[in-house]
């Protein structure tokens, strides 16, 4: 057992080189397992399900913020095969993106800030997304925004349109309403009436998927 | 006594800690909470108490009305401008960018300027959005990407203006913690299931009108 000098540094090298490489191959399956573009259309009822799944829970594939709102609805875009707008620049209005690699979970501004994503969405008006004027064009795995009171009209929440049917959780309807129903997270919620406890004057954003 | 010294020094690091973290608690107190201190027991009539909790629940029709019509013409009956409750840092910064973007000035900084401005700038906003989806609909085709881009931003936001609102499809509850009165002042913590408020509220000789708002907690 008798080491030199010269074996000791090709060991450390071959060591580094190791290391190296089953980063590499760990960062490259990571990002491939996220769900990425795959097919041509938004899949709605897919992004109902992903919502419903992860109303009250978060997937650890994804960063978990305090106001996990957008990050959510981005997650349920997603999930609908919307396929992610890569660019590595988390500061763009033109790219949405997420992945989480060795280093932990990483997305742009506009994938987890309601400001952000609401400009984003303004940027493919017509290719990926069409603002609509009442909430009454939503669909499932559609979008809504809304200014919370206090935000001098800067979009600060988001919720994800689920379908519609009897909501299964209320604050300011009466339970087993029939109507529009989202699920959201910051203060989770499943399959609320759209604008369930949402101050009357609040002003609010319409986002219908078209991609 | 090596370690007696260390603990010693630990404690002193973190009572400096604690008297940093408490002071700087202070100060961000006093810049926020610049409104009136209030005596509960200054109660001038047994009626207050209700007029005030009307106020409160009349603004919310008010102002849903608003959204919808950009009638504002009802604000004064609810809100008012009250030079001893001043506007929080943010709510005077929009209120002044506001003045700017609308080309017009108001001769008060308070809460109901700052409403009527919130509402005009929504106004600008979404009739500039209607007249556009209305020109893409006479062409038979959806707003592109650059005419909804080309909008009055929405409150100096990046963001596309929003829509008007529309008729409010439920009631909401409005449940009251505190009332604390104190002659011509009062200051109520309220919750309406999306946010807890502290509002500062003043008796005007046309009745009590709400002068001031705050956000403690939102559960949206």
């Amino acid at each position: 057992m008798n080491i030199t000098k010269g074996h000791k540094h090709r060991i450390a090298n071959v060591s580094t080189l190791l290391l190296l490489v089953s980063l590499i191959i760990f960062t490259v399956i990571t990002r491939v397992s996220m769900p990425t573009a795959q097919a041509s259309n938004y899949n709605r009822s897919a992004a109902a399900q992903y919502a419903d799944t992860w109303a009250h829970s978060r997937n650890g594939d994804y960063s978990n913020y305090p106001n996990d709102c957008t990050n959510f609805v981005s997650q349920v875009l997603e999930h609908g095969y919307l396929p992610q707008i890569t660019g590595g620049d988390p500061n763009s209005i033109y790219q949405w993106w997420a992945y989480k690699d060795f280093f932990g979970s990483h997305n742009s501004k506009t994938w987890s800030a309601t400001d952000w994503l609401n400009t984003h969405f303004s940027q493919y008006q017509g290719t990926r997304f069409q603002s609509v004027a009442y909430a009454s064009s939503l669909n499932t795995g559609d979008v809504f925004l809304m200014s919370l009171p206090g935000n001098n009209g800067i979009p600060s929440h988001a919720r994800a349109i689920v379908g519609t049917g009897i909501a299964q959780e209320w604050i300011n309807y009466q339970p087993y309403t029939y109507g529009l129903l989202a699920d959201s997270h910051t203060t989770d919620r499943y399959r609320v009436i759209w604008d369930d406890n949402v101050p009357p004057g609040t002003p609010s954003w319409y986002w219908h998927v078209v991609y | 006594m090596k370690v007696s010294k260390s603990v010693f020094v630990a404690g002193l690091l973190l009572v400096a800690l604690l008297i940093g973290t408490a002071s700087m608690a202070a100060m961000k107190e006093t810049q926020e909470a610049a409104w009136p201190k209030l005596q509960t027991s200054k109660v001038t009539e047994p009626t207050d108490e209700a007029a005030v909790r009307s106020v409160i629940e009349r603004s919310y029709d008010v102002v849903g009305l608003a959204s919808q019509t950009f009638d504002t013409s009802q604000f004064p009956s609810v809100f008012t401008n009250d030079r001893d409750t001043p506007l929080s840092e943010e709510q005077l910064d929009y209120l002044s960018k506001s003045e700017k973007r609308l080309g017009k000035s108001f001769t008060e900084h308070g809460w109901l300027s700052y409403k009527l401005a919130f509402f005009q700038e929504w106004q600008v906003g979404a009739e500039s959005l209607e007249q556009a989806e209305q020109k893409a609909l006479a062409e038979n085709r959806t707003m592109t990407a650059d005419e909804l881009g080309a909008l009055h931003g929405f409150s100096g936001s990046g963001s596309p203006p929003a829509p008007r609102g529309s008729a409010p499809t439920h009631k909401t509850t409005v449940s009251f913690s505190r009332i604390t009165l104190d002659g011509t002042r009062a200051e109520v913590i309220y919750d309406d299931g999306a946010v807890t408020y502290l509002t500062a509220l003043v008796k005007t000789p046309n009745g009590w009108r709400i002068a001031g708002e705050r956000y403690l907690a939102y559960h949206v």
